[in-house]
C-alpha cells in the first residue's frame, strides 16, 4: 500500500458513451469536465478534497487566475457588476513554441462560447449576466457552420462585457450583480481558447487536430470516438498549479462503462451502503424528461402522471448499485438551492388518469436519447407506462454529438428528450436551472428575477417558485434524484482517489497515483 | 497661532522630508504636538495603579471638542475611527424588514457593508443612487436625485459629507432638510469633514454625524469623533430624536431602560456616555485627539478652511488646465460641492479610465519615483457600465503651491509615459 505518492504507470479511466473531442466548449456534463480536468486550465476550478463536506470541496479557488476577485484586492467594484481577472504568468500552451496564456486568449474563449455549432448548456448563465453577451450570440447563431465564417464573426464583433486590458488581465463587466458570477466562471467549459481554435469547427474531429493544452496532460493518441491515451505534457508545472497533480504517466480513457477500467468517469458507482449518499450537497435530477414547447400542456402533464416513479427507482437500483436513489418529485433535487420536500407525490403512476387528460386520441411521441444502457432501459419502461395511458412512446437513441445538436434546440425535432442536469456548483447554485429552462421562458424569469433578489428571505422564497413553474408547464418531467452512495468505487491499485462534488462526484484523475505494481 | 504663517503651522506638522503628501482623504499627518502627546500620556498611563476607566470615558477631552463643533458633551463621543462610528450607528437605527434606507454607491465599503448586514438580518430595504460626477455638477442635481428616490417607505437617509471617491462636497443641509421634511433619520458619513470644515455639526441638521480623528482632524490612527444628537433645537431640526440603541455599551442598564428621550432642548440623558464607555480605553488617543482639535482651535478652524479651499482652488485649476475639465470626477462649477480632494482621469484615452492596471501604476510609481502620495479611487459613474478608476489628491493646510507644482508636473510626465 503506498501512502506516499508515486509517479509513473497508467491510469485506465471508462468515459463516457462517446468521448468527443476534448473541446472545453463541450465539456457541460460531469463527464467531459472530468477529461477536460486532465488538459485544460481554465481561470478557476476546484481542488480536490478528500472530505466533501468541508466547504473548500464546493469554493471555487484561482486556477489559472492570480487570485479570486473581491472588494479587498480591487477585484470587484462596490457595485459587483464589474470584475477584474488577473491572470498567472506561468499558464502556458503546448503549442511549439510553448506561449503563455493571454487575456485575448481568455476573451476567445468566452467568444466561443456562443458559437451556434456546439453550445453548453449552461450558455444562458452567460447570457443573462455579462453585458452585451446575449447579443453577441444572437448574432452568432446566424453565422454558417464554416470555421472561417465562425472566426470572421469572433474577430469582428465583440462582446462589450468581455476585454482584455492588456495581456494578463481580463475585465468582466455586468448586467447586475450576481454573487454567483465566480462559480459560474469555474465551470469547466469556461476556459481560454488560443487562435488555433479558429481553424476549425468546435467539437469536431478535426479539433482534435488544434487542441492545446494548459493542463497537465495532453492527448498523444486518438482512436477514433473509442479511446484516446494522453501523456504527460511537458509545458504543465505544478507549482504553477493549484487544482491538480500529476502522478501517472499516461492516462487511457475508453468509451462506454463496459471495459475494465480503474475510475469511472460519467456516472461513478458509489460503494457505500445504505439509502443515504454520506455527503450533504446537491443530488443530481437523473433523469428527467424535456417535453418539447410544441407538446400541449395536458399531453405533458398527462405523460408525466403516466410514469410509474416508483419502477424507475427499482430499475434504477438494479443498473447503478451503490447509488442513492429517490423518486423525484419536484426539479430541484434535495441539496440544492429550491429544493422542495414538499412536493407531491408521484408514486407508481395512474394511466387511467393520464388517458383522461391525454383524450381518446392514440397518440405516439418520439423521445430522443442518449445510445446508453441506463436511457435504453428507463425508456423501456416509460414505453411500458404510456402503452398503458394509451400513449405510444417511439424512443430513438441518438449518437452524443446528435443528442447534443438535438437538445439545443427546445423546439426541435422530438417530442420529449431525456436528459440528466448535474449542479454545475454546489452552493447557492438556483441559476444553475437555466439549463433546464429552454422550453420554458417564463421559469427563466423566475429564475432571473429569484438571482436578482437581494432580500434573502425572498429570494429563498423565489427558487422553488421556478420549480413549480416548471411542473406546471410541464416543461421538465422530473423522474429521479440520485447521488454515489460515497466513497465513490475505484479500482484497488488506485490511490487517493477524491471525488469531485462539482463534476458529479467523480474522481479527480490528476489527484490519483497508483499502487507498486 | 492664530496669526502664525502657513510656512510656520506646516513646521508644526510631523511631515517626512523629501516627500508630497496629498492623501489626507486617508490618513492626515500629526503634529509633533500630538505625537508628544500620544508618546507622553502613554507613559504617563503605563504600569501605574491609578483607576483607568474614569480618563477613558474623555469627560474633559469630549466638552472642549464638543463646543469645537457647536455641540455637547452629551452628544460627542470619541470613537476608535468614522466606521466604527458609522456601524455602531447603522445597526443602532430603530429598522424593521421592510425599512427603506436611501444611500448612494459612492459611500465608503463600511457603510454599504454593514447597510447589507442589517438587510440580511432584519430584511430592511436598501436603495442607493448613483450621484452624478464630473465639473458641471450642481447642488441642485444632488438634491433633486435624492427628493425622487424618496418613497412612503424610506426611513432613513445616509450620504458621505465629502464623498471619497470623487471629493464631493454634498449639500448637507440642504439634504438634511428634505430629510426633515420627509420625517426622515440621517445618518452622516463625515470621514472627512472633521478638521477640513468649520461647522456648526447641531446647524447641520442630521442626527447622526460620524468623523475621522486621524484624517483632516490630524488625530492619530484609531480616532474618531461621533455626533449623535441628543436634544430637540427646532431650528436646526424639529424631528423627534430618532429611537436609538446604544450598541457595544458598559453604561446602559443591567436592568431597566435609560430614561425616555427627551423632547426639548433639554436632554433627557447623556447618551453620549453610553456610547463612550465601551471597556477600557487608550488615555493617550482620547489626549492626542484633543491635542490636535486644540491646535485647530487656535490655529482658527475658520482659518484652517479658507487656507484648504484656498489651496484646493489652486490644485483644481492646475489640475484642469493639465488635463481638462472633462477629466474631472471632482465637481467645479459648483462652489458648494468643491473640497479639496479632487478626483480625475490622468490619462488621454477616456478607455483607460477603466483600466485598474494603469491607474494603479500610475499612483505606485508617484509614490517610488516621485516620493508623491496620492491615491486611485474606484467607483460607479451614472450612465456608464464601467467602474471607473481616478486619480485623487487632496489638499490640506501644511501643503502649498510648489508642492501642487511639483505634483501636477510629476503626473502629467507619468500620464504621458503611461498612455
Amino acid at each position: 500500500m503506498n501512502r506516499r505518492p508515486r509517479s509513473g504507470g497508467t491510469l485506465y479511466l471508462a468515459g463516457p458513451p462517446e468521448l468527443g473531442h476534448l473541446d472545453p466548449v463541450a465539456a457541460d456534463t460531469p463527464a467531459a469536465g472530468v477529461l477536460s480536468r486532465l488538459c485544460t486550465r481554465g481561470l478557476f476550478g476546484y481542488p480536490a478534497v478528500a472530505n466533501p463536506d468541508h466547504w473548500q470541496a464546493i469554493a471555487p479557488v484561482p486556477d489559472l487566475a492570480t487570485a479570486i476577485p473581491s472588494i479587498y484586492n480591487a477585484g470587484v467594484g462596490a457595485s459587483y457588476t464589474s470584475y477584474v481577472v488577473h491572470l498567472r504568468p506561468d499558464g502556458y500552451w503546448d503549442t511549439t513554441p510553448s506561449r503563455p496564456v493571454t487575456a485575448p486568449d481568455v476573451v476567445r474563449g468566452f467568444k466561443r462560447l456562443g458559437n451556434p455549432v456546439c453550445r453548453p448548456a449552461q450558455l444562458p448563465c452567460f447570457t443573462s449576466t455579462i453585458r452585451g453577451m446575449a447579443e453577441f450570440c444572437a448574432g452568432y447563431a446566424t453565422v454558417g457552420p464554416h470555421p472561417a465564417e465562425l472566426a470572421e464573426y469572433q474577430r469582428t464583433h465583440e462582446i462589450p462585457g468581455v476585454f482584455a486590458l492588456d495581456n494578463e488581465t481580463v475585465v468582466f463587466e455586468l448586467v447586475r450583480p450576481a454573487l454567483d458570477f465566480i462559480d459560474i466562471l469555474a465551470l469547466p467549459c469556461v476556459a481560454p481558447a488560443p487562435v488555433e481554435y479558429d481553424q476549425v469547427l468546435p467539437d469536431s474531429v478535426a479539433f482534435e487536430r488544434v487542441l492545446c493544452c494548459t493542463g497537465p496532460y495532453r492527448p498523444v493518441r486518438w482512436d477514433g470516438d473509442r479511446s484516446v491515451r494522453l501523456a504527460r505534457n511537458p509545458v504543465w508545472r505544478a507549482e504553477s498549479d493549484p487544482i491538480r497533480q500529476r502522478y501517472v504517466d499516461l492516462v487511457e480513457v475508453t468509451a462506454g462503462a463496459d471495459a475494465w477500467a480503474d475510475l469511472r468517469v460519467a456516472a461513478p458507482i458509489g460503494t457505500g451502503r445504505g439509502a443515504e449518499p454520506g455527503h450533504r450537497l446537491g443530488w443530481a435530477l437523473d433523469p428527467y424528461l424535456a417535453a418539447n414547447p410544441h407538446l400541449p400542456v395536458t399531453l405533458r402533464t398527462a405523460i408525466s402522471t403516466a410514469i410509474n416513479r416508483e419502477a424507475l427507482a427499482e430499475l434504477a437500483a438494479e443498473l447503478r448499485p451503490g447509488t442513492a436513489i429517490r423518486v423525484a418529485n419536484s426539479i430541484i433535487p434535495p441539496g440544492n438551492t429550491g429544493h422542495r420536500a414538499d412536493a407531491a407525490q408521484h408514486g407508481q403512476g395512474d394511466p387511467d388518469r393520464a388517458r383522461a387528460m391525454a383524450g381518446t386520441d392514440q397518440l405516439t411521441v418520439a423521445a430522443v436519447h442518449p445510445d446508453t444502457e441506463f436511457a435504453r432501459a428507463v425508456l423501456a419502461s416509460c414505453v411500458a407506462d404510456l402503452g398503458k395511458a394509451g400513449i405510444e412512446l417511439r424512443p430513438v437513441a441518438l449518437s452524443g454529438t446528435e443528442y447534443r445538436r438535438a437538445m439545443a434546440v427546445p423546439a426541435g425535432d422530438w417530442d420529449l428528450a431525456l436528459g440528466s442536469w448535474w449542479p454545475g456548483w454546489q452552493h447557492d447554485n438556483g441559476r444553475a436551472l437555466l439549463a433546464l429552462c429552454q422550453g420554458c421562458p417564463a421559469a427563466a424569469e423566475l429564475v432571473e428575477r429569484a438571482a436578482a433578489e437581494e432580500d434573502p428571505a425572498t429570494a429563498a422564497a423565489a427558487w422553488p417558485a421556478v420549480d413549480r413553474r416548471l411542473l406546471a408547464d410541464a416543461a421538465v418531467l422530473p423522474l429521479l434524484h440520485q447521488t454515489p452512495i460515497l466513497p465513490v468505487g475505484h479500482s484497488a491499485r488506485v490511490h487517493n482517489a477524491i471525488a469531485l462534488p462539482t463534476l458529479g462526484f467523480a474522481v479527480d484523475p490528476t489527484a490519483c497515483w497508483l499502487a507498486d505494481d | 497661532m492664530r496669526t502664525a504663517s502657513w510656512t510656520d503651522v506646516r513646521a508644526l506638522f510631523a511631515l517626512t522630508p523629501g516627500t508630497i503628501h496629498l492623501n489626507t482623504g486617508t490618513v492626515g499627518a500629526m503634529p509633533h504636538s500630538v505625537l508628544d502627546t500620544v508618546d507622553r500620556v502613554t507613559r504617563e498611563w503605563t504600569g501605574g495603579l491609578m483607576d483607568v476607566y474614569p480618563p477613558g470615558m474623555y469627560a474633559e477631552h469630549r466638552d472642549r471638542i464638543a463646543k469645537s463643533f457647536g455641540v455637547d458633551q452629551d452628544e460627542l463621543v470619541i470613537s476608535h475611527n468614522a466606521t466604527e462610528g458609522m456601524a455602531r450607528v447603522i445597526h443602532g437605527l430603530d429598522l424593521h424588514a421592510g425599512d427603506e434606507v436611501l444611500t448612494t454607491t459612492h459611500e465608503c465599503y463600511s457603510v454599504l457593508s454593514n447597510f447589507n448586514l442589517l438587510r440580511n438580518r432584519h430584511g430592511i430595504v436598501l436603495r442607493t443612487l448613483t450621484l452624478p460626477t464630473g465639473y458641471a455638477v450642481t447642488a441642485e442635481q444632488i438634491v433633486d436625485q435624492f427628493a425622487a428616490a424618496i418613497t412612503p417607505r424610506t426611513k432613513v437617509l445616509a450620504f458621505a459629507a465629502i464623498t471619497l471617491f470623487t471629493g464631493t462636497l454634498l449639500p448637507i443641509r440642504q439634504l438634511c432638510e428634505l430629510a426633515h421634511r420627509h420625517g426622515l433619520t440621517t445618518v452622516i458619513d463625515g470621514a472627512l469633514l472633521a478638521g477640513m470644515l468649520d461647522r456648526d455639526l447641531r446647524a447641520l441638521g442630521a442626527d447622526f454625524i460620524s468623523c475621522s480623528g486621524s484624517k483632516f482632524q490630524c488625530g492619530p490612527l484609531g480616532t474618531g469623533l461621533l455626533y449623535v444628537r441628543n436634544k430637540v433645537i427646532p431650528e436646526y431640526n424639529p424631528l423627534p430624536l430618532p429611537t436609538f440603541w446604544p450598541i457595544i455599551s458598559t453604561w446602559y442598564p443591567m436592568k431597566g431602560s435609560p430614561p425616555p428621550r427627551t423632547t426639548t432642548e433639554v436632554a433627557s440623558d447623556n447618551l453620549a456616555d453610553y456610547l463612550q464607555s465601551a471597556g477600557s480605553a487608550s488615555i493617550a488617543r482620547g489626549a492626542a485627539l484633543a491635542k490636535a482639535c486644540e491646535l485647530w482651535d487656535e490655529i482658527g478652524r475658520d482659518r484652517i478652511e479658507e487656507r484648504i479651499m484656498t489651496l484646493a482652488e489652486y490644485a483644481r485649476e492646475r489640475v484642469a488646465d493639465a488635463f481638462g475639465t472633462d477629466a474631472m470626477y471632482s465637481p467645479g462649477a459648483d462652489p458648494r460641492l468643491r473640497s479639496p480632494l479632487i478626483a480625475f482621469h490622468p490619462f488621454r484615452r477616456p478607455e483607460d479610465a477603466w483600466h485598474l492596471k494603469k491607474i494603479n501604476a500610475f499612483t505606485h510609481r508617484l509614490e517610488a519615483e516621485h516620493r508623491i502620495w496620492v491615491r486611485w479611487t474606484e467607483f460607479d459613474v451614472a450612465g456608464s457600465p464601467h467602474q471607473h478608476y481616478a486619480a485623487r489628491i487632496c489638499t490640506h493646510l501644511f501643503n502649498n503651491q510648489d508642492e501642487i507644482d511639483q505634483a501636477v508636473e510629476a503626473m502629467v510626465a507619468l500620464a504621458g509615459e503611461l498612455a
